[in-house]
Parts: structure tokens; C-alpha cells; sequence
């Protein structure tokens, strides 16, 4: 059964209400802000953790994607195999493997290559009078066939002194960076759940405080959904209050790391840092952030607020 | 308006507080509840105002039955209420202003409505002049009357006091009671529960006996007549 209300409550009060109920949270807020800030740095740094993994596990992505399109096996022929000899050679070699492309290369550019690498510039100097490389060939595979065993097949031809093949290194790091991916996900739903709890603890804890203050006011003729605003305000903020020192968290973390993620980087030849956040992803987490605040407020405000009188 | 109907209501621990209640409160009436201590008073007024739901029996507001309404319901039904407690359950963080306010706030008053309704029923509790105070400085008269100025503040239809008078003194009392009469001319029905049989007797009205949870009797301007079963 409904009763009417005593009076038609139109969107402008109800907006009224929502501020009016906005404003007395922030004012109890400012009340304790030891207490607020403290909670809301915990919340912080458990949206900060997986934040951070979720920056480092897209650099390595980007890392490894780019590889994807580099795999390529190189032959290091002998020294007394020459241009001519090295092109038929390369020439041989993709009519009978299983291979998109077969190069050979001058010695002289593969000097030039390899000076170009800024941690052999010095050395590669003193070689240019007499330069100690050899002729390769980078071979190409196909899309689908088996490396090592190509690999090993090119090992034995007798112009063939190296073969240089880093791929199994490669598919070890992207299996490793795929594993990061899953952990990282983990990880971020086990944070996020602790940060319901956090919140739905907080906001319990909040309700018992004012327990007899909610009592007086439901007697007078309250809703639960009046009682519950401003505990919903309080969720919220703390969720958003959270995110806000999270991203900066985590923004600071990569400033602080991109150096060294840099010098990572040029050791692999790999171009990438940890990358910031975009105003999209920035306002999502926000977002985010004040949602899950909210529904851990609602989850604590349906319990308990529900039982009194 | 009000209308219960062999109500019973027996708690886990301490057996029945009420017994088959018959009992009917009409539009702009007043009304004294009296009994000793735990003959079931309070309870009788929790079960109209749905603090506490029967065990047995029917409670109807307009003919319609309540007894059992959703809690949203049970909200609106209670908007439609002023109540007013001994211990004043005054919000003591919140001024006397504040306090007032709560209704008009909770029942959707326009906000530009507030301040004249709130100034305009502190006013006739004679406390206009405190409403920047807080409750725990005033004294305990004027925080029952505070009470009152936030049970009438969004003109109820009926007004349910639980022993309004029971921490005041004699002097206190008569000012208070001569409030609710004030409000029951304009129309809000009232309903005291009070053990001062001494103070009810003197304003003449309809009085109802509550005896070991047994409404038995009742008196009209003073005179004691059966009213149920």
C-alpha cells in the first residue's frame, strides 16, 4: 500500500536534498581529516598497485608486439666468403627452406649498422679502417615455420661460421609478459575487493556512530533512501578521493621509473617508456573509482540501515 | 482516522505487553493514554506509529490496513505524524534550528518555505529566540519543547506524546500540556500517554485506561466508562 506524500517532491527539491545531504558529508568530513585522509591513502594505494602493474604490463605489450614483426634469423658467413658468393648463397638458401626472404648484406653496411647502436659507436671507429665483420644474410622465416629447426639446419652449411637466433629469448619474455597481464588482472580484482571492504567497513563503522541519530531520524518519517544519501556521498567520496591520489601515485612512480625503464629499453634496441595516462583513461578511473566507493557504501548502507526501526 | 483492532502484541522475553486492543482516534481528536509503568503505554503508541508491528490483530489508518506496510510505506506513514518522546531524542549535534528543520527537509519542504516554518512553530513554543542553540544547552523544558515544535513544525494529523511531561516539573507540565491543547484546536489529533493521572483528570478530555496491557476502561471529562472488550 502507498500513501501519498504530504507534498509533491519535484526534481529542484530533490536536487536540494542531494546537495544539502553532499554538503553535510563534506562538512562531517572536515570534521576528522586525519581520519579521512588516512582511509582514503589506503584506498589510494590499493587502486595505485594495480594502476602501476597495468602501466608496466602495456609497455612490455608494446614491447613485445614490436618484436613480433622483428623475428629473423642472421648468419654470420666465414670471412673468406665473398658479396657474390653470399648473394647466391642467400639466393639458395629461399628456394629450399621455408623462408619469406633471404638477404645477404655487405660487410661495410653491417659495420654501419652496428655503429649506429650508440654502445658500439666508439668501437666500431677503430674498425673502420679494417673491419673485422664478415658478410651475413638475414633470413626471414614464414609465418609458421619452426625456427629452431631452421636454425639448426643453416648451422651446418659449411659457409655459415654463426647463426644468430634470439626468438626463443623473445617468446620466453612475451610468455612472461602475457603471464604479467593475468597476474596484473589478479591482482587488480583482488585490490578492488579489498577496497569495497575497506569502504564497506568505513561506512559500517560510520553508520554504528550515528546509529542514534539515523533511529531519531527515521522515527521522524524518513526514507531509508534519505538516511542512506549521505553515507552514499561518503563511499563515494572516499572511492574518488582514492582514485585522484592513486593516479597521482602512480604518475609519479613513472616518472621516477621511466629512466630506467629508458636504459632497459636500449639494451633490447626496444623504443618505449611507461606511458601516461590520457584525460579519457584519467576520467574513467575517477569514475571508477567514485563507483565502487558508491556500491560499497550501498552494500554497508542496505545492512544496516535497513535493521533500525 | 486511526483504528486498531484486537491488537496484541507479546515480546520474546517478557510475555504480552498488550492484549486484544480495540481502539478508535478520530480526526482532530485528543486523547490521554494513562496506566502505570510497563501496563504496555508505550507499546500501544510504537504499534501506531509502526515502530514495532503487532503480534495479532489490525491497525488502520482511513480503513485502510497498515499493519503490515513495505518500509517505504511505513516512512510516508510516519511523515504524516508528529512524535514526541520524554527523552526529546533531540539531534544534539544540530542546533535547535536544525532540529526543527528535520521534518520539513525529510517530508520535501520547499527550501524557501524552511526558515518561516521552523521560526513560526519555535515561535509558538516560545524558543524563537534559542534557535541558533544547541539542544544540550538548554534546559530540559525547553528541550521538550523543542521536541514538540519538531513533531507540529510540518502540521501533522496526529500527534503521539510518550509521556511528554515525565522528566518536567508541575509548573513545566501545565505549559506543556497547555501546547498540545493549543495544537489540537487547530485540528491535529493527540494522543498522550502520560502516568500523571492527576494532570490528565484536569483538562477534561477522553482518557483511556491501560491496566497489565488491557485497555479496560476510560474516562470523558473525568468520568471513568468501559470502552472494549
Amino acid at each position: 500500500m502507498k500513501f501519498a506524500s504530504p507534498r509533491k517532491i519535484v526534481i529542484s527539491h530533490w536536487l536540494y536534498h542531494h546537495r544539502d545531504s553532499l554538503n553535510k558529508t563534506i562538512t562531517r568530513l572536515s570534521h576528522r581529516p586525519i581520519a579521512f585522509l588516512s582511509t582514503v591513502m589506503l584506498i589510494a594505494v590499493a587502486f595505485a598497485i594495480p594502476l602501476a602493474l597495468f602501466t608496466l604490463a602495456h609497455a612490455i605489450e608494446d614491447i613485445t608486439t614490436g618484436w613480433d614483426n622483428d623475428k629473423q634469423i642472421t648468419l654470420f658467413l666465414h670471412q673468406d666468403i665473398n658479396l657474390d658468393s653470399a648473394n647466391q648463397l642467400a639466393a639458395d638458401l629461399q628456394q629450399q627452406f621455408a623462408i619469406e626472404a633471404a638477404n645477404a648484406m655487405d660487410k661495410d653496411q653491417v659495420l654501419a649498422d652496428f655503429s649506429q647502436q650508440t654502445q658500439y659507436t666508439l668501437m666500431a671507429k677503430t674498425w673502420q679502417d679494417q673491419n673485422p665483420l664478415p658478410h651475413i644474410i638475414k633470413i626471414q622465416p614464414a609465418e609458421q615455420a619452426n625456427l629452431e629447426h631452421l636454425a639448426g639446419l643453416f648451422a651446418t652449411h659449411p659457409d655459415v661460421a654463426q647463426v644468430q637466433f634470439d626468438w626463443l629469448w623473445f617468446q620466453r619474455l612475451d610468455a612472461i609478459a602475457q603471464m604479467m597481464t593475468r597476474i596484473q588482472w589478479i591482482i587488480s580484482a583482488l585490490l578492488i575487493i579489498t577496497v569495497i571492504l575497506i569502504i564497506v567497513n568505513v561506512v559500517r563503522w560510520e553508520i554504528a556512530d550515528r546509529m542514534q541519530e539515523i533511529e531519531i531520524i527515521k522515527l521522524i518519517g524518513a526514507s531509508d533512501a534519505f538516511v542512506q544519501r549521505p553515507f552514499l556521498y561518503f563511499g563515494a567520496m572516499l572511492g574518488l578521493s582514492g582514485a585522484c591520489i592513486a593516479l597521482l601515485m602512480a604518475q609519479a612512480s613513472a616518472v621516477l621509473l621511466n629512466q630506467a625503464v629508458l636504459q632497459l629499453a636500449d639494451l633490447f634496441a626496444g623504443d618505449f617508456a611507461l606511458a601516461s595516462f590520457t584525460s579519457t583513461s584519467i576520467l574513467g578511473l575517477i569514475a571508477g573509482g567514485a563507483l565502487i566507493g558508491l556500491f560499497a557504501a550501498a552494500i554497508a548502507a542496505q545492512q544496516k540501515i535497513h535493521t533500525i526501526i | 482516522m486511526i483504528r486498531l483492532q484486537n491488537v496484541s502484541k507479546r515480546y520474546p522475553d517478557s510475555g504480552e505487553a498488550i492484549s486484544q486492543i480495540n481502539l478508535q482516534i478520530d480526526y482532530g481528536e485528543l486523547l490521554f493514554l494513562t496506566g502505570p509503568s510497563g501496563s504496555g503505554k508505550s507499546t500501544l503508541l510504537k504499534i501506531i506509529a509502526l515502530i514495532t508491528a503487532p503480534t495479532r490483530g489490525l491497525l488502520y489508518f482511513d480503513e485502510r490496513n497498515v499493519t503490515h506496510l513495505g518500509r517505504n510505506s511505513i516512512a510516508q506513514y510516519r511523515s504524516r505524524m508528529g512524535l514526541v518522546f520524554q527523552d526529546h531524542r533531540l539531534l544534539n549535534d544540530r542546533t535547535v534550528y536544525e532540529n526543527v528543520a528535520l521534518p520539513l527537509r525529510i517530508n520535501g519542504f520547499r527550501r524557501q518555505e524552511i526558515p518561516g516554518r521552523v521560526r513560526a512553530a519555535l515561535d509558538k513554543v516560545s524558543l524563537l529566540h534559542k534557535e541558533k542553540s544547541l539542544p544540550m544547552a538548554l534546559s530540559g523544558g525547553e528541550q521538550q519543547r523543542v521536541g514538540i515544535a519538531r513533531a507540529i513544525v510540518h502540521k501533522p494529523i496526529l500527534l503521539l506524546a510518550d509521556e511528554p511531561t515525565g522528566n518536567l516539573d508541575p509548573q513545566l507540565s501545565g505549559e506543556i500540556m497547555n501546547l498540545f491543547m493549543q495544537f489540537n484546536q487547530v485540528g491535529v489529533a493527540t494522543l498522550i500517554a502520560s502516568h500523571d493521572i492527576n494532570l490528565i483528570q484536569s483538562y477534561h478530555k477522553r482518557t483511556l485506561q491501560l491496566t497489565a496491557g488491557r485497555l479496560r476502561d476510560a474516562a470523558v471529562d473525568g468520568q471513568v466508562t468501559a470502552v472494549s472488550s
